[in-house]
C-alpha cells in the first residue's frame, strides 16, 4: 500500500531569500483560495479592492509576471492544488491571443487592460476623490462638479493618446525580442517620458536599440496601428501602462487651478482610488467575475 | 533517539500518509515544526509519539497511558500507525494495527514491536469506565477492575516480531527497561527519552510547601510534563538543598538567558519559596510571574536539565501565551541548546514569528 508522503519544504519552490514574506503569507493562508499577483503594489491594491473577500482569498506577492506563472504551475502539483490561482498583466497580446490563453488555463487570469492600475482610471471616481480633498474648496467645487469630471476625462484621454506611441513602440520591441535570432540580448521596453511627448526622441531611442531604418520603423508603427484598430478608449488601456498614466495624471491634475495640490505619491493616490472603489462597491467587470468564480469554487 | 517517520492509516484526520522527519537523503532532522490549520492532526502526531514511544519500555503497563472519560486515548482511534524510531543507528518500529500495512526500511537494521491488542483493551477499558462510573479520574476506579484490565494488558499478544538481526536490538531495549524508575537526577545517563510539553500544561502551579519538597524525576522512556507532578518551584527548592552546584549553574543560565528585567534572586529557605527580583528592586514570589514567563521557564529549565543527545523534545503550540519577542527568545534558546546537545526537537506552531525564524526545510505543513 502506498502512503502519501508529507515532508517539509512544501513551499520551497518559492524564493526563500528574497520573498520569504510570501511563503509566510502562503502558510498563513491555511485553506483559503490563493491568488498569486505580480508585485507589492498590486498586492496592496487587490487587498483594498477585495477587502470583503479576504477571509476567503489570500493574495500573494510573486515579484513579476514570470514568477506568477511559475509559482502557479508548481503549486498545482501540491496536494491542495485546487486552491491556487494567478493574475498577470496583459503585456502586449492581442484579443485573440488573450482569449486563447484564458481558455487554455482558467486558473491564470490575464487582465483585459495592460495593468491593474488601468482599471482605476474612472474619471467620475477620480473627480469625487479630488473634489473632497479640501473642505474649504468643496462648495466651490460642487458648482464645478460637472466641469471637473469633464476635465479629468479629457486629461486621461489626452495622456492615453499622447502616450500611444510608447505602447506601439514597446510592442515592436517585444515582437523583436520574440524572434529567435534576437533573443540574446533582449531589449528593455522604453520608459515613458513625463515631460512632454517627443515623438522623435522615442523613435531615435528605438533606432538606437533595434538598429532598424527609419522607413522600416515607420512602416512597423503604421502596421501595428492598423492591426490594433483603436475604436474606443478601452483599446488604449490595453497597451498602455496604467502605472504611468496615473503618474502623469497626478502631475496634470495639479495644473487645474481650482484644485488643491495633491501631496500623495503614486501609491497613496492609488490606495485612495481603490478605497473609493471598495466603498462604492464598484465591480471591475471581467476581473470581478474571475474573483467571484474563485470564491464560488470554495463551495 | 530520533523519530524518522510516522505511517498512518485511518487515524484521526490522517487517512493514508507518512509524515517524514528526514531529509531527501534519509537523514533524520534535528528540528521540525509542524504547521497547519486547526484540525490537521498536529496534536494527534504528538500524542502518538508519546503513546507509541512508551512501548519501547518492555515493562509497559496500563497505567502508563492516560485514560479518562473526558478525552479518548489516541490509541483507541488508530486503525494503523507505525513510528520508526532511530536508536543507536538501528530502527525500532512500533506498530499498532494490521501487520499487512507494515513498512520496511531497507537502509538500516530494523525490528518491530507490534501491539495489536492494545487498542481493543484501551477501548474496552474506556467504555467500561464510561458505563460504570461518574468519576472522571482513573484513580477512582475500583481497584479490581483496573487490575483486571492490567492483567489483560500484560497478556497482550507477543510483542516482538523478530527480524534477522533482532538480537542486536535487545541490549538497547534491555537498558531502557532496566533503568525505568531509577532516579534521573542522580543517574545522568544518556538513555533514550521523550519529553512532551502538551499545549495546555506549560504552567507552574501555586504550591505552598510546609516541608522541603522532594523532587524526583524518575526515568521513563516518555515523560509528559505535568504542572502538579513536575512543579518547577519544588524542583528549584529541592535543587538548592540537594544539588546546590547544579542549582547555581541553572540559575546563572536562567538569569543570563531568559529574563531581561528580572532575575531569580534566591530560595527563601524557611518558606520553601523562589524569590524573583525585578529591575526596580522589588522582590516577589515565582508564582507571580506571567503565564508566558512561566511557560518559557518550564520548557527551558527542563530541557536545560534533562535533554541529551538521545532525547526527543515535543512541544505542542510552542507560542501559546507568548509575546512575539518571547517566542523569538524561546526558539533561539532551544536551537542553541539543541546544537550543543544534539537532541531532536519537534514543535507545532501557528505563529508567523516562529515560521519567520525557521527554514522551509524545518517546517512540515499538514494543511490539505
Amino acid at each position: 500500500m502506498e502512503f502519501e508522503k508529507i515532508t517539509s519544504n512544501k513551499y520551497s519552490f518559492m524564493d526563500q531569500k528574497n520573498n520569504k514574506n510570501a511563503i509566510i503569507m502562503l502558510r498563513e493562508s491555511g485553506t483559503k483560495q490563493v491568488i498569486f499577483v505580480e508585485g507589492i503594489e498590486d498586492l496592496i491594491i487587490y487587498k483594498i479592492l477585495y477587502k470583503n473577500y479576504l477571509y476567503q482569498i489570500a493574495f500573494i506577492e510573486s515579484k513579476g509576471c514570470d514568477k506568477v506563472s511559475e509559482y502557479l504551475d508548481k503549486s498545482l502539483k501540491l496536494d491542495d492544488s485546487k486552491r491556487y490561482y494567478g493574475i498577470i498583466d496583459r503585456d502586449f497580446i492581442n484579443d485573440t491571443e488573450r482569449k486563447e490563453k484564458l481558455e487554455k488555463n482558467n486558473r491564470l487570469y490575464i487582465h483585459n487592460f495592460y495593468t491593474l492600475e488601468n482599471y482605476l482610471l474612472d474619471y467620475k471616481i477620480l473627480s469625487e476623490i479630488l473634489k473632497t480633498k479640501d473642505p474649504y474648496l468643496e462648495n466651490n467645487l460642487k458648482q464645478k462638479e460637472k466641469k471637473l469630471e469633464e476635465e479629468i476625462k479629457f486629461i486621461i484621454e489626452t495622456i492615453l493618446k499622447d502616450y500611444l506611441i510608447y505602447g506601439i513602440c514597446n510592442w515592436i520591441i517585444k515582437d523583436y525580442n520574440m524572434e529567435e535570432k534576437n533573443k540574446n540580448p533582449k531589449f528593455e521596453k522604453i520608459g515613458y517620458l513625463t515631460i512632454g511627448i517627443v515623438k522623435d526622441k522615442i523613435e531615435s531611442s528605438i533606432y538606437h536599440k533595434l538598429k532598424i531604418e527609419e522607413n522600416e520603423l515607420n512602416r512597423k508603427i503604421e502596421e501595428k496601428n492598423k492591426s490594433l484598430k483603436f475604436q474606443s478608449i478601452d483599446d488604449y488601456h490595453k497597451i498602455l501602462s496604467g502605472k504611468k498614466i496615473i503618474h502623469q495624471l497626478r502631475k496634470d491634475v495639479e495644473k487645474i487651478e481650482y484644485l488643491p495640490t495633491i501631496n500623495d505619491n503614486d501609491l497613496d493616490f492609488k490606495i485612495k482610488i481603490a478605497e473609493k472603489y471598495n466603498e462604492k462597491n464598484i465591480k471591475i467587470k471581467e476581473l470581478g467575475d474571475f474573483i467571484d468564480k474563485i470564491v464560488k469554487e470554495i463551495n | 533517539m530520533k523519530v524518522l517517520r510516522i505511517f498512518l492509516y485511518n487515524t484521526g484526520v490522517h487517512k493514508k500518509r507518512v509524515i517524514e522527519f528526514t531529509d531527501n537523503n534519509g537523514n533524520f532532522k534535528n528540528f521540525i515544526c509542524l504547521a497547519g490549520v486547526n484540525g490537521t492532526g498536529k496534536t494527534t502526531l504528538f500524542d502518538l509519539i508519546e503513546n507509541l514511544g512508551r512501548f519501547l519500555n518492555r515493562k509497559v503497563q496500563l497505567n502508563d497511558f492516560s485514560i479518562n472519560i473526558e478525552r479518548e486515548n489516541v490509541l483507541s482511534l488508530v486503525d494503523f500507525v507505525q513510528i520508526d524510531f532511530l536508536i543507536d543507528n538501528k530502527i525500532i518500529s512500533v506498530v499498532i494495527g494490521d501487520e499487512k500495512y507494515i513498512q520496511n526500511d531497507n537502509t538500516k537494521e530494523q525490528m518491530f514491536i507490534i501491539e495489536n491488542n492494545v487498542k481493543e483493551i484501551i477501548r474496552k477499558f474506556e467504555d467500561d469506565l464510561k458505563s460504570q462510573t461518574e468519576e472522571k479520574n482513573i484513580s477512582m476506579i475500583e481497584k479490581t477492575r483496573f487490575e483486571f484490565y492490567s492483567r489483560e494488558f500484560a497478556k497482550r499478544a507477543k510483542r516482538l516480531k523478530k527480524t534477522k538481526n533482532n538480537k542486536s536490538f535487545f541490549p538497547v531495549l534491555q537498558e531502557i527497561s532496566n533503568n525505568i524508575d531509577k532516579n534521573l537526577i542522580q543517574n545522568q545517563t544518556n538513555l533514550p527519552f521523550i519529553y512532551y510539553f502538551s499545549d495546555n500544561d506549560k504552567k507552574i502551579i501555586d504550591t505552598r510547601y510546609k516541608i522541603l519538597p522532594k523532587y524526583e524525576l524518575r526515568y521513563d522512556i516518555v515523560h509528559k510534563y505535568s504542572p502538579s507532578q513536575d512543579d518547577l518551584k519544588g524542583l528549584l527548592v529541592y535543587f538548592d538543598y540537594a544539588f546546590n552546584d547544579k542549582y547555581l549553574q541553572l540559575v546563572e543560565w536562567i538569569n543570563k538567558n531568559i529574563f531581561e528585567d528580572k532575575e531569580i534572586l534566591q530560595i527563601d529557605r524557611p518558606n520553601f519559596n523562589v524569590l524573583i527580583k525585578t529591575n526596580t528592586g522589588d522582590t516577589h514570589n515565582i508564582d507571580y510571574l506571567s503565564s508566558g514567563e512561566k511557560s518559557i521557564l518550564v520548557i527551558l529549565v527542563n530541557i536545560f536539565l534533562f535533554a541529551n543527545e538521545q532525547s526527543i523534545i515535543l512541544i505542542d503550540e510552542i507560542e501559546k501565551s507568548l509575546h512575539p519577542q518571547f517566542q523569538e527568545k524561546l526558539l533561539n534558546l532551544i536551537k542553541k541548546l539543541q546544537k550543543e546537545r544534539g537532541f531532536q526537537v519537534i514543535i507545532s506552531a501557528h505563529s508567523r514569528k516562529i515560521w519567520e525564524d525557521l527554514q522551509e526545510d524545518e517546517i512540515i505543513d499538514l494543511t490539505k
